[in-house]
């Protein structure tokens, strides 16, 4: 396994105020992390400190065996940076912007330009990025980007402002450069996108690391309830099934519906009596804590102890 | 290298939006009127034409050109930060000092083209309406030119400084405002008055400080 970024106790205070705290992460080659926390969580200034935008009050960070805080940037070469809010000069076309960063990155420019069609901006290349709406604006950030065959990448909310269909192939896009070999740190709102395409999430909160792991890791460690939702034919209205174990935890929905919450270790247990002796079920669904209920969960558990 | 790249984007900028037309407009227009308006009471004979010329142009220069030059130059950083440019530029491998220099370059460009353009196109008119023009008045004309870029990458570099010490834009324009007025207008005009004042001599820093006043400093600079 190649590390391609390395942040070793990290802690970033503006003034007084502490926006990272002893953070420490490693990110390898091929790897998707989702970087997850509401707004003012630190996300934004660990990306900066990656870039060498701003210095790290302690710890140490080397990005693609670079010190990007010294001032050694021959490792930017091969990182591309979209920050939130995106923007460029408005004077200049989508066209000329992207061969300008292509040019300062010593990129060939009209590979750069073909990344233009690639994200949809081929049509509104030759106009002015003054006139662009936020969503083309993104596309051109997205492009930016990806000069270069990047192996870092870092996306501060990248999909925020792009239509479905356009999210849909910049996670492929994305996708294959991560198979290729790229390092891909993203930030993100959207969390329910992430859960499927991202291989590790990181989330923060008030500039700490509270969980690092695979979406399976942190279901193992919040050991949060699985949901076990049941058609059943033949009940009352507030009837519960006979065969459930008295104290499981349980609530009819919209009529006919039985859910349940199974700990981990009751799932089986609770499937197998679901479907034994010829129960009435007519349909099962088994919905896993989503990312989003994961993410509650801990934060919430981070800020009991305060 | 980058520096010639953000340099070269600067002046693609500037084109675009119309800022090294307007500039150069101003300066022609202005170098035109101040041509053959100021020539009129000196009539074509007796002082060489083109010498009247440096002198009005000279004057013109040290009103117009800090203003210029910070009119275009105290947006370059600040305007860049405000709007989020200047992050992601510098996410790219071209160091600071590669920005700013790059920038100046491109400013100063924008600049001379302007002051080169405006002011070759009075000395240009002045030939062409039959003006006798001899060596020296061409050289004093070239070195009056040299002298206001100059006087123009002095003010660029201003206005940089301002534009990174200032929190806003409009801060940046306001210090760049009051700075020109001072330098160019109070400064002067003070000094002026005390030296009248100080007819006896009893304060004699005056006369040492006329070095640091713009508008004797281009006229020696242009006449010499």
């Amino acid at each position: 396994m190649t590390l391609t970024v390395r942040v070793a106790g990290v802690t970033k205070h503006y003034g007084r105020i502490a926006a990272v705290t002893d953070v420490s992460f490693d990110l390898a080659k091929s790897e998707m992390v989702a970087l997850i926390g509401h707004n003012g969580a630190g996300k934004t200034t660990l990306m900066k400190l990656m870039l060498g935008l701003i210095r790290c009050t302690r710890g140490s960070i080397e990005v693609l065996g670079d010190n990007p805080a010294a001032g050694q940037f021959a490792g930017r070469r091969h990182l591309g940076y979209l920050p939130e809010n995106v923007s460029f000069d408005a004077a200049l076309t989508g066209r000329e912007t992207q061969a300008f960063y292509a040019r300062l990155k010593r990129e060939p420019v009209a590979k750069a330009l073909e990344l233009l069609d690639m994200v949809g901006l081929g049509p509104a290349a030759a106009r002015r990025v003054g006139t662009y709406s936020k969503g083309m604006r993104q596309r051109l950030g997205l492009a930016q980007a990806l000069i270069g065959r990047p192996w870092v990448l870092l996306l501060d909310e990248p999909t925020t402002g792009l239509d479905p269909e356009l999210r849909q192939t910049f996670y492929e896009v994305i996708q294959r450069l991560a198979a290729e070999g790229t390092s891909v740190l993203l930030s993100s709102h959207a969390l329910t996108e992430l859960e499927e395409r991202a291989g590790r999430v990181i989330i923060m909160n008030h500039g700490i690391k509270v969980a690092d792991g695979s979406i399976e890791e942190l279901r193992r460690l919040a050991r949060l309830p699985t949901k076990i939702r049941l058609k059943v034919s033949g009940l009352e209205s507030d009837e519960m099934p006979a065969w459930l174990p008295s104290g499981a935890p349980c609530r009819r929905l919209n009529g006919h519906i039985v859910e349940i919450d199974a700990a981990p270790e009751q799932k089986i247990d609770l499937l197998h009596r679901a479907t034994a002796e010829g129960s009435s079920v007519e349909d099962l669904d088994v919905v896993p804590p989503s990312l989003d209920e994961l993410y509650a969960h801990f934060l919430k558990s981070t800020e009991m102890p305060r | 290298m980058s520096a010639i790249i953000v340099a070269l984007k600067e002046i693609h900028q500037a084109v675009r939006n119309r800022w090294v037309l307007a500039a150069t407009l101003l300066l022609a227009g202005l170098a035109l009127s101040l041509t053959f308006l100021g020539s009129a009471p000196t009539g074509s004979v007796g002082v060489r034409a083109l010498d009247v010329v440096v002198v009005s142009l000279s004057s013109l220069t040290i009103l117009l050109i800090p203003l210029i030059a910070l009119l275009i130059s105290h947006d370059a950083i600040v305007g860049d930060m405000e709007r989020g440019t200047m992050l992601l530029l510098l996410s790219y491998p071209v160091a600071r000092w590669q920005v700013l220099l790059g920038k100046f370059l491109g400013h100063l460009a924008v600049l001379a083209f302007a002051t080169c353009l405006g002011y070759g196109l009075a000395a240009a008119a002045l030939m062409v309406t039959g003006s006798r023009v001899d060596n020296d008045s061409l050289v004093a004309f070239a070195a009056m030119i040299g002298s206001s870029v100059l006087l123009g990458a002095v003010f660029v570099a201003i206005g940089y400084l301002i534009s990174a010490l200032a929190r806003d834009r409009g801060t940046a324009a306001g210090v760049c405002i009051g700075l020109w007025l001072l330098l160019v207008l109070i400064y002067d005009m003070a000094l002026l008055g005390l030296l009248a004042l100080d007819q006896a001599a009893i304060f004699p820093p005056a006369s040492s400080m006329l070095c640091f006043c713009s508008i004797p400093l281009t006229s020696i600079g242009s006449s010499i």
